[in-house]
């Protein structure tokens, strides 16, 4: 998983296309490790094209860790196939879901 | 007559018995001792030219007495039967009669020795009270044959069809009907009201009659139909609460057949599972649905599910009256064996699969069989329009990295045949088969089938594996707001989807059949 830096804010960017059964674990494995010690976080999905209910669970419980740690994890670039599922499981009741990254680092940053 | 015959009579004269031989079916009668001709009034001349002669003098309708005499004559062993005989200017007398296998004739038959009794210790009161059970059986029988099944046409649009009921003594509840509605579009609805006797088959003509006052009241038209479901709401709307006054219940499908779109659609309101017969595979399925009985809550909220088929594929739907019926050692003939028997003998097609099932399970019975039987089976006839898309894709838990190729290659087609303004819906349904096959691979420990059928209007998943039962019925998601990581997948597959089935096969076989409506 790529990681940047603006406004020292890191945003994470998950380099894969499909985040399903197969490579989850890996995923979940990398996502942990990059949310500890920090209380804000931008995930960029924006090469995401699909993803299953495994890659969906990782991501609500990355939420609820940084809402444990009254922290923030902003989700930004979701694509299409992603919107969709979001919308079917009313992903929007608990994430924080921007357009773009800009969007959700000034959303961060104030 | 010959020698033995003579013999016979004598024997019989000294015993005080009346001898006779029948056929095999009970009915044609022969060889009368002078005991028999005189117990029943007629001479030696008239059995001769009118040997069902006996059937006149029995206090019954014809029809019931054929049926029954159809439904002992299937029996081993013994069989015994008291029936109310009727003689000009006297009392009904009760005659008890036997019959018994008696050799092999000429012509390859069968033929029974039979023996004629007065009951002699009924008195009076006896028989006034079994002939007014008898007078029971006649009414509820005959409510059975008019209202609750009735005859059946042997060719619908694009179907062939056999039904048969074998009512038991005490009749019961069991009903069913086909109903077209349109070219090509066939109901069926066939159910058992718990309970014997004239009650259940008058709640059984209840329910007959609901499902036709809601196809009225839902203005069924070609072209705008209702749905299953929503004839079956106001059936439940319409009986339901009586029922549950009455503290009665009953079981049942409703299936719709059309040919147009060669789909089944069906809901089961708790009755015993159906068997679906693959042609193009030559296997055996066994189905069931999601809903309770009908009369257990009020309200329900009925499911329906869909099931594409093709040219000869079969449909077998029985009551519980084949499926509990137990052998000499109480053993349960079991949903297993009709999967078996249907599996090696819908070649026959829907009539001499009925009759080959029927005779095995009346076999299997030992003569202790008492229960109604209801069987009904569907052969689909005619060829289908084909679809645009078919493929077929081995999938292998080894090989976890073509899962990706593969939705690609999924959604590709999806789009192609339904346009990107269905993009949405075609990415539900890409959601739910992902789901379907990481549930399948989290199931199985060997290899998937999958198969998409794209049709104009519809897509059609399947996917084959071998494995553990898992629960495909759970339609909830989990409330996002609880953080729940979990349990997600089965919510996935149903919401992509207009239907999700789960087929059980032999052993571990299961097949997931996935279906969406495009139109």
């Amino acid at each position: 998983m790529k990681s940047i830096e603006k406004n020292s804010i890191p945003i994470l960017i998950p380099e894969l296309k499909q985040i399903d059964v197969n490579n989850s674990p890996r995923f979940r494995e990398e996502l942990d490790a990059q949310l500890a010690n920090r209380d804000k976080v931008i995930l960029d999905l924006g090469n995401v094209h699909f993803m299953d209910s495994t890659g969906l669970g990782i991501i609500v419980s990355a939420l609820r860790t940084m809402n444990e740690k009254k922290g923030a994890l902003a989700i930004c670039s979701i694509t299409p196939a992603v919107k969709v599922l979001f919308d079917m499981v009313r992903m929007s009741q608990i994430a924080s879901l921007y357009a773009s990254r800009e969007e959700a680092l000034t959303a961060l940053s104030s | 007559m010959g020698q033995n015959s003579v013999d016979l009579r004598v024997t019989a004269e000294e015993l005080g018995y009346s001898f006779f031989v029948c056929d095999e079916g009970l009915g044609n009668w022969r060889d009368p001792s002078p005991e028999l001709l005189t117990l029943f009034g007629v001479s030696e001349e008239s059995v001769l030219a009118h040997p069902r002669f006996w059937m006149d003098l029995v206090d019954w309708p014809s029809d019931v007495l054929n049926e029954k005499l159809a439904s002992l004559s299937l029996k081993r062993g013994t069989i015994s039967l008291t029936l109310p005989f009727k003689k000009e200017n006297q009392d009904t007398q009760l005659v008890t009669l036997r019959f018994s296998r008696l050799r092999k004739g000429e012509e390859g038959l069968f033929y029974r020795h039979g023996s004629a009794e007065i009951n002699k210790d009924e008195d009076k009161y006896k028989q006034e009270a079994l002939q007014a059970r008898d007078h029971e059986i006649e009414i509820s029988a005959r409510i059975q044959k008019i209202l609750l099944t009735g005859a059946v046409a042997h060719e619908l649009s694009g179907l062939e069809v056999t039904a048969e009921t074998i009512p038991s003594k005490d009749v019961d509840g069991d009903f069913y009907e086909f109903l077209p509605l349109s070219t090509g579009v066939t109901d069926l609805i066939i159910g058992d009201v718990m309970g014997k006797g004239v009650p259940a088959a008058l709640l059984a003509a209840a329910v007959k009659a609901s499902y036709h006052k809601a196809l009225i009241h839902r203005g069924f038209a070609p072209g705008e139909s209702s749905s299953i479901s929503e004839i079956l709401g106001m059936v439940d709307s319409l009986i339901t609460r009586n029922l549950m006054e009455l503290n009665k219940f009953l079981t049942l499908y409703y299936c719709r057949f059309d040919r147009n779109k060669s789909l089944l659609s069906f809901i089961d309101a708790g009755h015993t599972s159906f068997i679906y017969y693959d042609k193009s595979e030559d296997r055996c399925w066994s189905l069931k649905g999601a809903n309770m009985p009908m009369g257990f809550i009020a309200d329900q909220d009925y499911r329906e599910f869909l099931l594409p088929f093709q040219e000869g594929d079969l449909f077998f739907f029985y009551s519980d009256g084949i499926s509990e019926v137990r052998d000499s050692e109480g053993e349960m003939f079991g949903q297993e064996r009709i999967r078996q028997l249907v599996k090696a003998h819908a070649r026959l097609g829907p009539d001499g699969l009925i009759k080959k099932v029927l005779n095995v399970m009346f076999f299997y019975a030992a003569g202790t069989f008492d229960d109604d039987v209801t069987a009904v089976a569907v052969r689909i006839t005619g060829e289908s329009v084909p679809p645009s898309v078919d493929k077929k894709k081995d999938v292998s838990r080894n090989r976890p990295e073509e899962l990706e190729s593969l939705r690609s290659e999924f959604t590709a087609d999806l789009l192609d045949v339904y346009g990107w303004d269905r993009e949405v819906e075609c990415t539900k349904l890409t959601i739910a088969l992902m789901e379907a096959l990481a549930n399948g691979i989290s199931h199985t420990t060997g290899e998937l089938t999958l198969y998409w059928r794209l049709f104009s209007g519809r897509a059609e998943l399947s996917l084959a594996f071998s494995g553990a039962d898992f629960d495909w019925l759970e339609t909830t998601a989990p409330d996002p707001r609880a953080y729940s990581s979990r349990g997600y997948g089965s919510f996935l597959i149903h919401g992509g989807t207009d239907s999700s089935l789960l087929l059980k096969g032999k052993g571990e076989q299961k097949k997931l059949i996935l279906v969406k409506e495009f139109s």
